[in-house]
């Protein structure tokens, strides 16, 4: 495997993409999250305090009603996610713990989950569009059936918040990583951990798996803001064992792969626009 | 314009606010008294949960340890509904920051499952909370449920926060997290005036579910 930076929101993006890339995603967008289009070749995410949605490539048929929800406050940017078929988008709704779920085509709501106490920490539609997971502040994780809605499995045994959670490929494992300063696998068939990695120094930020599902990228934030570095881990799909740790300048808040696994796409705080890291 | 960061958009979420030196029994007890009392006509504002909420703290009433620094702090309150009813029935959930600012987030250090008496009354002894590095004014994270009610949450503040500059009915928005003044509440300093205690009072105010 060899890892290279790349910074810089136009060069990361000729990278990412087959297709040309728009100049208009120039340094400068400032994201508090993204995530790739169903097409793998566009991202989108919500941008500073105004929650407004940046989309590009522009006029791309999937793009969601940018600015249709401006009254959302802040901390409705905090995690955002497609279902894998185009069908759904879902983010931290209005009020505290609530989740938003909008129609992708026509950025309809579609349905309000009270799924927290607290900030809804991060989301993740699963790989077969089935279910939906949610993560908060009150240490809980809930998981939605994706067509009705109905609260289908609550995980309260942790007692660290999870800042981040992740599917595998093949649905069977769900990722989870936050407080605890580690990341934990739970089997989606019993929903009993069923492996964590070694505790870091750090918070565990968000989460990222690989299409393939032998890669986890865990990205760790300093905790205290005492200066220590920030890294991206990446961890054994399988084992959760460490295989390599990417330093990066600040934390990243943001870590998602390409839909063709050739990337891994990181969103640094303080820095402008998104760094990507080639993978081979 | 200012750029939050997605970190920090998880987080968020002097003198004049100190009533009496010694003793606690004047005007001022009866200023906070009648305070309470119109407190409880309306629920508790929520505030931010926060990301260092840990389940499963011990039921302790006296988080200070021997040898803890920082101002000792002694917090009070009832637990009403909003039919002005105390609540006996309610759990009280509270965390808060070292003097240093540093969360416990391996231990239960500054954290607690309160004890509540049979008049809904809760009373903790703990220090006062420093300054956290991402967040501007010092604060007491609480969770409060009650069969019935919905699950409060929100965070204490203090008038002697020298954020507030001496003045919190001005500047209690000094952080962007403290949205209202309802949360920032006067300080008593008791005891030895060389080495006094804090005493705050917060009522809990539960709306119906």
């Amino acid at each position: 495997m060899r890892l290279a930076t790349l910074a810089g929101a136009a060069l990361s993006l000729v990278a990412i993409a087959a297709a040309p890339v728009p100049r208009t995603i120039a340094p400068g967008t400032h994201l508090s999250a993204f995530a790739f289009c169903p097409d793998g070749r566009t991202l989108v995410g919500p941008e500073g305090q105004s929650g407004w949605l940046i989309a590009w490539p522009a006029g791309d048929a999937r793009r969601p009603a940018a600015g249709s929800d401006t009254s959302r406050p802040p901390c409705a940017a905090v995690s955002f996610g497609y279902s894998p078929d185009g069908k759904w988008w879902a983010m931290p709704g209005g009020q505290p713990g609530e989740v938003i779920v909008r129609d992708a085509a026509s950025g309809a709501e579609a349905k309000r989950l009270p799924a927290h106490i607290g900030t809804v920490t991060a989301l993740r539609f699963s790989p077969d569009n089935r279910f939906l997971a949610t993560t908060g502040d009150d240490n809980d994780v809930h998981i939605w059936d994706a067509k009705t809605w109905a609260p289908v499995k609550t995980i309260d045994s942790m007692t660290f918040t999870s800042f981040a959670v992740a599917w595998s490929p093949d649905g069977r494992a769900l990722y989870t990583g936050g407080s605890s300063r580690n990341v934990t696998a739970w089997n989606t068939a019993t929903w009993a951990a069923s492996g964590s990695s070694a505790v870091q120094r750090f918070v565990i930020g968000h989460l990222a798996v690989s299409p393939d599902g032998r890669l986890v990228a865990a990205s760790t934030w300093d905790p205290d803001a005492s200066g220590r570095p920030s890294a991206v881990l990446l961890l054994d799909g399988s084992t959760l064992a460490e295989r390599v740790s990417i330093p990066t300048s600040g934390p990243a808040e943001w870590v998602a792969f390409s839909p063709d696994g050739t990337s891994l796409v990181g969103l640094i705080r303080g820095q402008a626009g998104l760094t990507v890291w080639p993978m081979e | 314009m200012t750029h939050l960061s997605r970190r920090e958009l998880l987080h968020r979420c002097a003198a004049s606010g100190v009533l009496l030196a010694t003793p606690v029994f004047g005007g001022g007890f009866v200023d906070v008294l009648l305070a309470a009392e119109q407190a409880a006509t309306h629920p508790t504002p929520p505030n931010a949960l926060g990301p260092f909420y840990r389940r499963g703290a011990p039921h302790t009433a006296t988080l200070r340890q021997q040898g803890d620094p920082g101002m000792p702090l002694v917090i009070s309150g009832v637990v009403y509904d909003m039919a002005g009813q105390a609540r006996p029935d309610a759990t009280i959930e509270l965390w808060h920051a070292d003097h240093h600012g540093h969360y416990d987030i391996e231990g239960y250090h500054f954290r607690s499952m309160l004890p509540i008496d049979g008049k809904g009354g809760y009373q903790v002894e703990t220090v006062m909370p420093g300054h956290y590095p991402d967040r501007v004014a010092q604060h007491v994270h609480y969770m409060v449920k009650a069969p019935g009610c919905k699950p409060l949450v929100t965070q204490l503040y203090f008038a002697t926060d020298p954020v507030f500059k001496g003045d919190p009915d001005k500047n209690f928005n000094a952080d962007p997290l403290v949205v209202t003044r309802e949360l920032v509440r006067p300080v008593l300093l008791t005891g030895d005036p060389g080495t006094p205690t804090a005493a705050v009072t917060f009522e809990l105010v539960l709306e119906k579910a």
